[in-house]
């Protein structure tokens, strides 16, 4: 099945669709800018990228999917590499492995983008001296 | 299309995860998907079961006005005849009173079926069977299918034995099918409005359909698991196969059912034998893949070069010179130069080499008064 017959098929209708004050997102997997469009489209399209937190909140996991006949079965459909060596080093790892190796090249910005405020999300949360207001405190933890 | 891509599909055992045979893919999932022509039919049938309502047929003429007629400064709506009570002299009948009917009263005569075409139904039924075998559109649906192992998912025959709901549990965890029933509970909730004193006090999600050939148990087995239907493939229908209109539903088949299904619709190359002079419908465009096209070497050889990049506006962004400097020299080369001497004069008048200029004024030529 075409990758372009099936995003016809489910750009208006998706269960992951989410429509909110105007805003138009998409929640599914394997989308790097959560843009429903078909660029990014990790339904639609045969080759696409993922990137999430990695086990335990450490790191990053990549996904990419694999052929389109593997696409049939859905438990053997995607590869995943976890990338836990820090910031630069991953993304370099990245870098390497799928943009080198021509695996979606127009994504390689979206992806180090992913990949670097994920790392930014898990630093943990600094504690100004000088501000101890009620709002600050509860963002610690 | 995705029948070069897998002929066979795998035919996986009722106890667990190994695979105990294989089975041509029948056409029947090769027919053209069309989301719009599901849409219109599933909206037409889901209106064959409605029960019919209407107000009362007698409700705002159970009175005997009359109108006044002119002459009373009043309006000619007919008035409740009579008096000694505040009835007397309202207006009645008319949509715009108080105690009248409604405008155009609902009948229970009303058209309330709407007749399909019985090919239109076959075709948004085969329209619906060919997406509910690609992951991305049963995915789209909502169906938590990522972990099962193959779509279409076909079970050995044995499913159509099961006679308990404690062995069809097991059976959905072993295909791993079983998260997509979570789903179902995890969604129950209670009906918002009135049907919730109508028997339809909870709504939940649909979970997999599973379509058998012979009930051995199957049913009874199955049909008590939240959001589990089941139907004989000899008896599909559209709104199991696409609720809602919406086409990708999770199928689980079982292999006698999956096996019937050439017989039931026919292939591309024979006619189906179970239905009277069925054909499956034909595509449109025998490529849908439009970008493998574009990209073809038949088409790139006889396109011509591309022109060159045309564009509006060779900068990036408009300045405004008088706020950007550089802009501003580039434009007036002098303005450097002027304001270097700026800059000196400054520089001369802070070490106290040079007065500011003061003002100077003309010697007051008024006569004082001494």
């Amino acid at each position: 099945m075409s990758d372009d017959l099936i995003w016809l098929l489910l750009r208006n209708r998706n269960s992951f669709l989410v429509k909110r004050n105007g805003a138009e997102f998409t929640s599914e997997p394997n989308n790097l800018t959560n843009l429903n469009s078909f660029k990014y489209s990790g339904l639609a399209n045969s080759k696409a990228i993922g990137v999430t937190a990695g086990p335990d909140d450490r790191g990053v996991a990549v996904v990419t999917k694999k052929t389109q006949a593997a696409s049939f079965r859905p438990a053997k459909s995607i590869n995943k590499v976890v990338l836990t060596k820090g910031i630069r080093r991953s993304a370099k790892s990245f870098t390497n492995h799928f943009t080198r190796s021509h695996y979606r090249p127009d994504l390689r910005k979206n992806a180090l983008a992913r990949i670097s405020s994920i790392y930014q999300s898990q630093k943990p949360v600094k504690v100004h001296a000088g501000k101890t207001g009620r709002r600050h405190s509860k963002k610690q933890k | 299309m995705s029948a070069a891509i897998r002929p066979e599909i795998n035919i996986y055992s009722e106890s667990g995860d190994n695979c105990i045979g294989t089975h041509v893919l029948p056409a029947v999932f090769k027919a053209p998907i069309r989301p719009d022509i599901v849409r219109v039919v599933h909206m037409n049938i889901s209106k064959s079961n409605r029960q019919p309502y209407s107000v009362s047929s007698k409700a705002g003429h159970q009175t005997s006005a009359e109108s006044w007629g002119t002459g009373r400064a009043v309006a000619r709506i007919p008035r409740v005849s009579g008096g000694g009570t505040h009835r007397a002299g309202q207006g009645a009948f008319g949509n715009m009173c108080r105690g009248g009917r409604m405008f155009a009263p609902t009948k229970i005569w009303r058209k309330w079926h709407v007749k399909t075409n019985l090919n239109q139904k076959r075709f948004a039924i085969a329209s619906a069977l060919a997406s509910s075998s690609i992951p991305s559109l049963v995915m789209a649906r909502g169906h938590r299918v990522e972990e099962i192992r193959e779509v279409p998912l076909v079970i050995g025959n044995g499913i159509e034995s099961l006679a308990k709901t404690k062995a069809a549990v097991a059976l959905l965890k072993a295909v791993r099918a079983y998260r997509d029933v979570v789903k179902v509970s995890n969604s129950r909730k209670l009906r918002a409005g009135k049907g919730k004193m109508r028997n339809r006090r909870h709504r939940q999600r649909r979970g997999p359909l599973i379509v058998y050939n012979e009930d051995h148990g199957v049913v009874k087995a199955f049909r008590n698991i939240p959001g589990v239907e089941l139907v004989n493939v000899r008896r599909l229908n559209l709104l199991q196969l696409a609720p809602g209109g919406h086409i990708g539903r999770f199928v689980i088949w079982s292999q006698g059912a999956f096996a019937l299904l050439d017989d039931l619709f026919g292939t591309y190359k024979r006619p189906a034998t179970l239905k009277k002079d069925y054909r499956l419908p034909s595509h449109i465009i025998t490529n849908p893949d439009v970008t493998g096209l574009i990209n073809s070497n038949e088409i790139q050889s006889v396109l011509r070069p591309a022109g060159e990049k045309h564009q509006k506006r060779p900068y990036t962004q408009k300045k405004n010179p008088l706020r950007n400097n550089g802009i501003k020299i580039r434009l007036n080369p002098y303005a450097k130069v002027l304001q270097r001497a700026e800059i000196i004069a400054a520089e001369k008048r802070k070490a106290g080499k040079i007065q500011k200029k003061k003002p100077q004024y003309k010697a007051s030529t008024k006569v004082s008064e001494k």
